[in-house]
């Protein structure tokens, strides 16, 4: 499968969604470690803390660049075909004759990049692509209705075919 | 277009009510030597308007219930036109339901034990659709005639034919062909089965702490300090109901059980206090699941229950059972009468996962485990005051064999029961650790798939899956054990490959 890169935009929107999610998970671990939680003399704990505070850092720093590498996407004329994460890596394989529903959003840090999200709704649940330039994602849903209307007629018009053959042998008969 | 408009039988006001006056009871009786103490003849004389208040408080709640349900019920109509089921509830919070007959999925009619006494009857609608999916669409409460009408109404406007109408006279006669009746041996088998092993240890300590309680609130009657039952009697009470009953609703859920297929529908109907009659449309099925609990799986014995939309409520109620635990012998029987598109399916085909998905599930389990007694090391020194140097050697090595059997339980009785069998119609999935479950699902019936890879399991060329279904949340995923990459591939391939999903 050949997958679509995303725009190098993405990467920047990746950094600042990861950098935010790192700075509020710092906060909360900091002002339990402080005040709340770990009472003085608990190194272990202490250590335990730093140690996803760092993790959290890293995360920041070099997660971006690697998700960015693997995100991927393709779109062929049966399925769509998305592979994301780093470590995990999950891959999702919808066929498109059993999307319901297309979406299309924005949250404000996608908005800052002038991008957005393309859900697809299934009966057993949705998938998401992100980080798609507007144009692009406006071209891909353009590309599904297009490809349902397609296969809604198709399959319309073997149901009348299907009809008129047994119309035909009920004559017949 | 001429409407039906009907309401809900009256007693749904004594059923809704009733709940809350039980809950009212239980905190009244938790306080019952004060009450007792306030409504004493003597105490009442000497303080009238304490005493008005206190009945007030009583009953006001219980009143006010009342007139509410009432209302509710009163300005509540259900219409049936040609083509959709109106519900209007005309209160403050006005609302009107909608639902278009030809995406009804299930028409089902269930009774209580409350209801049999005022010859009534639950009919429950639902839809094939996802955001209500674990929940019931549409629930009336009619007298039963009324109610075995109205379901025939339904069925009717579903656009069966004749020969269906007349399968639907046959059903309430009894007169069903292809039927199958579970025995009293049957259900006593199935009950024994249905005993979970972590249910029947909680209930145990749950049945202990219940005696204690008793034994501690007969102590304090017969000394004098208290002169009623108390708050642990009755929570000792309830713990002794709560666990015995947990066990012996296993045994006479499915009493009278019975199950039959006509053309495109099959048939259930079971239960002694609540009863229950289910109408499963074949097409609406998106899996079957071969279930054995770790007690079934000692006896060699197999329940046999669908994964279909609708057939989950609010009341936790999920899956449609279709044969009660039996033999080998007879699931192939069962599955030949009531699903024969799934016949062919051979349990012995199943292939245990790659052995080295033994070392991914270990290594996964050894982190948990580590984690869990980081947890422990922390919470003791938290709570306690223990630091690690202060651990006892036993205590380390005690833990250290438990770790051990642990790490080593979990992974090998997973290599045990999961697996996997593709062939060009469906897959075959087991699951479960002590007990198991074997699902069966055609391609044509999975919405999408997941595969989830790791670094050590891409190594090993090896990988997991989930595949998404129109099905309640309980059954919404199903995940597919370690298997080679290239058996997923596959797997893709099939669902990309099948037809429209007939959902």
């Amino acid at each position: 499968m050949n997958y679509q890169k995303l725009n190098p935009k993405a990467k920047g929107c990746m950094y600042v969604a990861e950098g935010i999610m790192s700075i509020l998970g710092i906060i909360i671990i900091l002002g339990l470690n402080q005040w709340l939680w770990l009472p003085k003399g608990i190194k272990f704990a202490s250590i335990v803390s730093y140690g996803v505070i760092v993790v959290l850092l890293l995360n920041a720093l070099i997660g971006p660049p690697l998700r960015y590498n693997r995100y991927g996407y393709a779109i062929s004329e049966d399925c769509i075909d998305i592979k994301e994460g780093y470590f995990f890596v999950n891959r999702y394989i919808v066929p498109i004759e059993r999307l319901h529903k297309l979406k299309m959003e924005s949250g404000p840090i996608d908005h800052l990049f002038g991008l957005t999200k393309l859900t697809v709704t299934t009966a057993g649940g949705d998938v998401t692509i992100r980080f798609l330039e507007e144009k692009v994602a406006q071209q891909i849903a353009d590309w599904l209705k297009y490809r349902i209307n397609t296969i809604a007629l198709d399959e319309k018009r073997k149901a009348q075919e299907f009809h008129k053959e047994v119309n035909y042998e009920t004559k017949e008969i | 277009m001429k409407q039906k408009r009907f309401r809900n039988h009256f007693s749904i006001v004594l059923e809704r009510v009733g709940k809350w006056i039980l809950f009212f009871l239980m905190i009244i009786w938790s306080n019952a030597e004060k009450w007792w103490e306030a409504f004493q003849p003597e105490h009442i004389a000497e303080n009238k308007t304490t005493a008005f208040w206190m009945m007030l408080i009583v009953i006001l709640p219980f009143v006010l219930l009342m007139i509410y349900q009432i209302i509710v019920w009163s300005k509540t109509y259900i219409g049936v036109n040609e083509n959709a089921i109106v519900v209007e509830r005309n209160t403050i919070n006005k609302q009107t339901q909608t639902i278009g007959i030809n995406h009804i999925s299930n028409v089902n009619i269930e009774q209580n034990l409350f209801e049999r006494i005022m010859g009534t009857c639950k009919v429950k609608l639902d839809t094939n659709t996802l955001s209500t999916a674990n929940t019931t669409d549409v629930l009336i409460l009619l007298k039963k005639t009324m109610a075995e009408q109205f379901k025939a109404d339904i069925m009717e406007k579903l656009q069966q034919d004749e020969s269906d109408l007349s399968k639907e006279k046959d059903q309430e006669e009894g007169k069903r062909k292809n039927q199958y009746e579970a025995s009293r041996r049957d259900v006593i088998w199935n009950g024994i089965c249905e005993i979970s092993v972590v249910l029947l240890i909680i209930s145990m300590v749950m049945l202990g702490a219940g005696i204690i309680g008793g034994f501690n609130s007969i102590k304090e009657i017969k000394a004098g300090q208290s002169r009623g039952i108390s708050l642990n009697m009755i929570l000792a009470i309830g713990f002794m109901g709560s666990s015995i009953w947990g066990i012996v609703k296993g045994f006479i859920k499915y009493v009278q059980f019975k199950v039959s297929r006509e053309q495109d529908k099959i048939y259930l109907q079971y239960g002694l206090l609540k009863k229950v009659e289910y109408t499963v449309p074949v097409d609406k099925i998106s899996g079957v699941v071969i279930k054995q609990t770790f007690i079934a799986r000692l006896l060699g014995r197999y329940i046999l229950e669908v994964i279909n939309i609708g057939s989950s409520d609010e009341q936790g109620e999920t899956g449609n059972r279709l044969g009660l635990a039996c033999k080998k012998e007879k699931l192939d029987e069962l599955l030949i009468a009531l699903l024969p598109e799934y016949q062919e399916v051979n349990l012995s085909r199943l292939q245990k996962q790659p052995k080295s998905a033994m070392i991914l599930e270990g290594l996964k389990c050894i982190i948990s485990l580590l984690i869990f007694s980081m947890c422990i090391g922390i919470g003791a020194r938290f709570f306690f005051g223990y630091s690690l140097k202060q651990l006892h050697l036993w205590i380390g090595i005690v833990w250290s064999m438990i770790f051990i059997v642990l790490a080593l339980a979990w992974t090998f009785s997973g290599y045990e029961s999961q697996g996997l069998y593709i062939n060009d119609q469906y897959m075959m999935i087991a699951t479960g650790r002590l007990g198991r479950k074997i699902q069966i699902l055609k391609y044509e019936k999975v919405q999408y798939v997941r595969v989830n890879e790791n670094i050590l399991g891409h190594a090993y060329g090896i990988a997991k899956g989930r595949v998404h279904l129109l099905a309640s949340a309980m059954h919404q995923e199903k995940e597919i054990p370690y298997c080679p990459y290239t058996e997923l591939e596959w797997v893709l391939d099939k669902v990309i490959q099948t037809g429209k999903a007939d959902i």
